[in-house]
């Protein structure tokens, strides 16, 4: 079997203050000029994973191979230093007493040609005229393409970056963060990212890993995930959704408080199982002939579309509040009455309850 | 007024200090620098001849002796204490929070109490004399002297450099890492420049602490300037000598402190205040049997060593019934001294070290320098220049319990300013802006927002500085109401009869005494420490 390019197999962590394990058997694998994006809420065990394939911290169980040679296991421990794997840190931790010249130099060692070398890579950031410029006297993003400059300047086998532009304003992050990937394309660099922010996730990675309680949910392509997701999970973490309840009633019907819901695809769940399915706000279809109806709670109109909140109206029930989607160039306000058509678009969507 | 506002912003750099913070620097400044002018000017009043016959004599050997004990003692501590702090703060060696503890403690023997403890032993007629019929080492050379100064003054660099060392973020550690250096190498080239701030101006502390110092050198029996001063003016009753003398002392001192505000200026750096995620601690494996020798040798002469000298010794006194009741009251007479001096110090370091950092100005760099004049202008000369102001000026406060405290806090401000200026050096001064920008008084910026961040340096600054004042010799000599006894005054006095066994009670209770208040400002500052992360 071909390995590949990195590979974690059944790795395992737990820090001697918990009992519980934070990371538990996972497994992992990237290929090369792959971007694979980390995603998960804070405390998931993300920022272990990163710091595991570092070598800042050790694990328990498991293997990590990088280009087919252990680099860490029970017996095999290459020190950070000797892997070549680099790694922007959230607070870009740039050392206070070096100017950016001098960071970005600190990477080299004493290789001949480290002049050269600097000052070509601080061009190709865009960094040549602040590189005397010491990291107090840096914006957020001269800092971060400067931490940037030192973790690529050793052409590393595999980059790392803990959520590098969470520390940025949100003006200029798309930018820094566009002009980030573009380089990082050029280079074909191997890149593991790591977010919580998951618009961020669907729109840079090659890959998304979804990590949650020590294990990855799920492992696919940003469409994957968005479209197919494996678990609730993963379907309410990736992009809104709303969540309703209900009972089977045939392959492509499920009973609901709002009535019988259909379904596109034939659900593979038996007659009278208790489910879940997940209707994102677009697959809320407005219609005048609707079979629905309900009334705009609030709406947030962003000039293309509003991003509105309806209450359906649900015979004997409290109402049920639903995200949906209204073009931009309707007229609406709150209070105002909508009907619309639900639909279950796929067979990914519905979730079995366990009882 | 358009033109005398603007000169005024342009003196500021278009950030002038408000009234209250340019008050506060002032008036310390002020009071630093009256005393100074009075030996100054007593000293330029002295005829030429004076000058040539000491210039001729005394002062090419005076010279010497204090410039290479200061300079070896300070080499010697600050060698000891980045050993040190380095092994407690970046090793995995056990028991840190023990090691932190006991290597503040050789703080509560003043010099002086240790050289006592050492003569004991080591003197001529000493317990080794007695035990093997030879001293072994002359206790009175210049190494020794040495020697015995760094094992009770290397706690200032160590505390100093330690918490330093614990500001540093893990993460630049691990940058370097995955930048393919060495451990070695990230200590040379980042942590050795990050806590380079700490260890220059603990070293000056030390420097200064060793040319000032007076009870130690003199017991000792090495001639420094302190004691030469000193036995000009109460031997012989030379006040222009000791003026000439004490003129020189100034001088040295000033050079020492252009040269300190020369080697600071381009070595301070903002660390991003988000980052502060503890270092792992680094293996030091086969190392840790020296580690340990190292540890153990340290902790033997400065702790255990005289330690048990003086409870040994102590012991003999009550048994010998040296030990009255009136020992409470020397220790009342002190602890009222030097608790309201630790808290004076405390509350000036902070607009000081601020008016420093914040303020910066040509105005601001001569106040400043006043300010630190405690820490160059030995007690016994502070002390003159305000006996002598007080009996012209203010006569009521002759003999007050309140000029002792003033006079120690003018000693001892330095100190407290010097410990907060480190800690602020570390701060982004985005930090107090942003108060500032939220519509928050000057003061309020000050206690609230400036103090909880640099409060570990100015409470490890008061503590310094309470230790201090208990101790302090020369000056309480000097300023003492009639009859206010205080256990350094009794053991001074004791001990310069040669009643060894009558000093050690008295040394041993400053010794306990100095545990306490040191025991609970550490916790405080551990804390706070532990607050802000």
């Amino acid at each position: 079997m071909k390995m590949a390019y990195l590979e974690v197999k059944n790795l395992s962590k737990k820090y001697n203050t918990s009992n519980d394990y934070v990371l538990k058997r996972l497994n992992l694998s990237i290929e090369k000029g792959e971007l694979v994006t980390l995603l998960g809420r804070s405390g998931c065990g993300k920022t272990t994973l990163l710091r595991i394939l570092c070598g800042f911290e050790t694990h328990n169980k498991g293997d990590i191979l990088l280009k087919d040679k252990i680099i860490s296991n029970k017996n095999i421990w290459v020190p950070p230093e000797k892997r070549n794997i680099g790694i922007v840190f959230q607070d870009y931790a740039l050392f206070p007493n070096m100017t950016a010249w001098g960071n970005i130099a600190f990477a080299l060692g004493k290789d001949k040609d480290k002049t050269t070398q600097t000052d070509e890579m601080l061009k190709v950031m865009g960094l040549y005229d602040i590189r005397n410029n010491y990291p107090h006297q840096l914006s957020g993003g001269q800092q971060q393409r400067v931490a940037l400059a030192r973790a690529l300047i050793r052409r590393p086998d595999v980059l790392l970056m803990d959520e590098p532009f969470s520390n940025l304003d949100l003006e200029i992050r798309e930018m820094v963060r566009d002009e980030t990937l573009k380089i990082l394309r050029e280079i074909e660099a191997t890149v593991i990212f790591v977010t919580h922010d998951q618009m961020e996730a669907l729109s840079i990675s090659d890959k998304i890993a979804v990590l949650e309680g020590g294990k990855i949910q799920q492992y696919d392509t940003p469409y994957e995930i968005y479209n197919r997701p494996v678990n609730m999970f993963v379907a309410e973490f990736i992009g809104r959704v709303n969540i309703l309840e209900g009972i089977v009633q045939d392959p492509n019907t499920i009973s609901t408080s709002l009535g019988n819901i259909n379904s596109k695809e034939a659900i593979p769940h038996q007659k009278g199982t208790r489910a879940r399915f997940i209707v994102r706000p677009e697959d809320v279809v407005l219609r005048d002939a609707g079979a629905l109806k309900g009334t705009i709670i609030k709406s947030n109109y962003q000039g293309s579309l509003y991003d509105a909140l309806i209450a359906a109206d649900v015979a004997c029930h409290d109402p049920l509040y639903l995200r949906i989607l209204v073009p931009g160039s309707m007229n609406i306000k709150a209070g105002d009455r909508l009907t619309f058509d639900i639909s279950i678009k796929s067979k990914h969507h519905v979730f079995a309850t366990e009882f | 007024m358009g033109l005398i506002n603007r000169t005024w912003l342009n003196i500021w750099k278009g950030k002038p200090p408000g009234l209250a913070l340019l008050l506060i620097n002032l008036l310390a400044a002020f009071a630093m620098v009256l005393p100074l002018i009075y030996v100054l000017s007593r000293a330029a009043a002295a005829p030429w001849e004076k000058w040539q016959i000491l210039f001729r004599s005394r002062v090419p050997i005076l010279m010497w002796n204090t410039i290479s004990l200061a300079v070896i003692v300070a080499l010697f501590t600050t060698i000891l204490g980045v050993i040190l702090a380095w092994l407690i703060e970046h090793t995995d060696l056990p028991w840190k929070k023990y090691m932190r503890l006991l290597f503040t403690l050789p703080l509560v023997f003043p010099p002086y109490i240790g050289a006592l403890t050492y003569i004991i032993i080591f003197g001529k007629r000493g317990v080794m004399y007695s035990l093997v019929g030879s001293s072994i080492i002359d206790v009175f050379s210049f190494f020794s002297v040495a020697f015995i100064l760094s094992m009770f003054t290397f706690p200032y660099t160590y505390l100093t450099v330690s918490a330093s060392l614990r500001k540093i973020s893990g993460n630049y550690e691990e940058a370097g890492r995955s930048c393919g250096a060495s451990y070695s190498s990230i200590f040379k080239r980042v942590m050795l420049p990050l806590v380079k701030p700490a260890i220059l101006s603990s070293s000056m502390i030390i420097l200064f602490y060793i040319i000032a110092d007076f009870g130690a050198v003199s017991m000792l029996r090495y001639t420094t300037f302190t004691s030469s001063i000193y036995f000009q003016m109460v031997g012989k009753l030379d006040r222009s000598g000791a003026s000439i003398l004490s003129t020189l002392l100034i001088a040295f001192g000033f050079f020492v402190l252009a040269l300190k505000a020369k080697l600071l200026k381009n070595n301070s750096f903002y660390q991003n205040p988000k980052s502060n995620r503890v270092m792992n601690p680094l293996k030091i494996g086969r190392f840790k049997p020296l580690a340990w020798l190292f540890i153990l040798f340290v902790l033997f002469f400065s702790l255990v060593l005289p330690l048990t000298t003086l409870l040994f010794w102590s012991v003999k006194a009550i048994h010998q019934g040296v030990v009255g009741i009136k020992t409470l009251y020397y220790i009342k007479n002190s602890l009222i001294i030097s608790v309201g001096v630790a808290f004076i110090t405390m509350a000036l370091s902070l607009p000081i070290a601020y008016m420093k950092y914040r303020r910066p100005s040509k105005i601001t760099t001569v106040l400043n320098s006043f300010c630190h004049l405690g820490s160059i202008v030995p007690g016994i000369l502070l002390a003159l220049g305000i006996v002598f102001i007080t009996n012209k000026y203010l006569p009521w406060l002759v003999g007050s319990q309140a000029i002792l405290i003033i006079g120690h806090s003018m000693r001892f401000l330095s100190r407290n300013i010097q410990s907060a200026e480190s800690s602020m050096a570390l701060i982004s001064p985005a930090l107090d802006e942003t108060a500032f920008s939220l519509g928050k008084r000057f003061g309020t910026v000050l206690y609230k927002v400036v103090l909880p961040t640099v409060s570990p340096g100015v409470l490890s600054g008061g503590a310094m500085v309470l230790v201090s004042s208990l101790k302090e010799l020369p000056m309480t000599l000097m300023l003492r109401p009639p009859g206010f006894d205080t256990l350094s005054v009794r053991l001074w006095l004791s001990a310069s009869d040669g009643f060894y066994i009558n000093a050690a009670p008295s040394g041993l209770f400053i010794v306990l005494a100095s545990i306490i208040p040191l025991y609970y400002l550490i916790k405080k500052e551990k804390v706070n420490e532990n607050g802000i992360s």
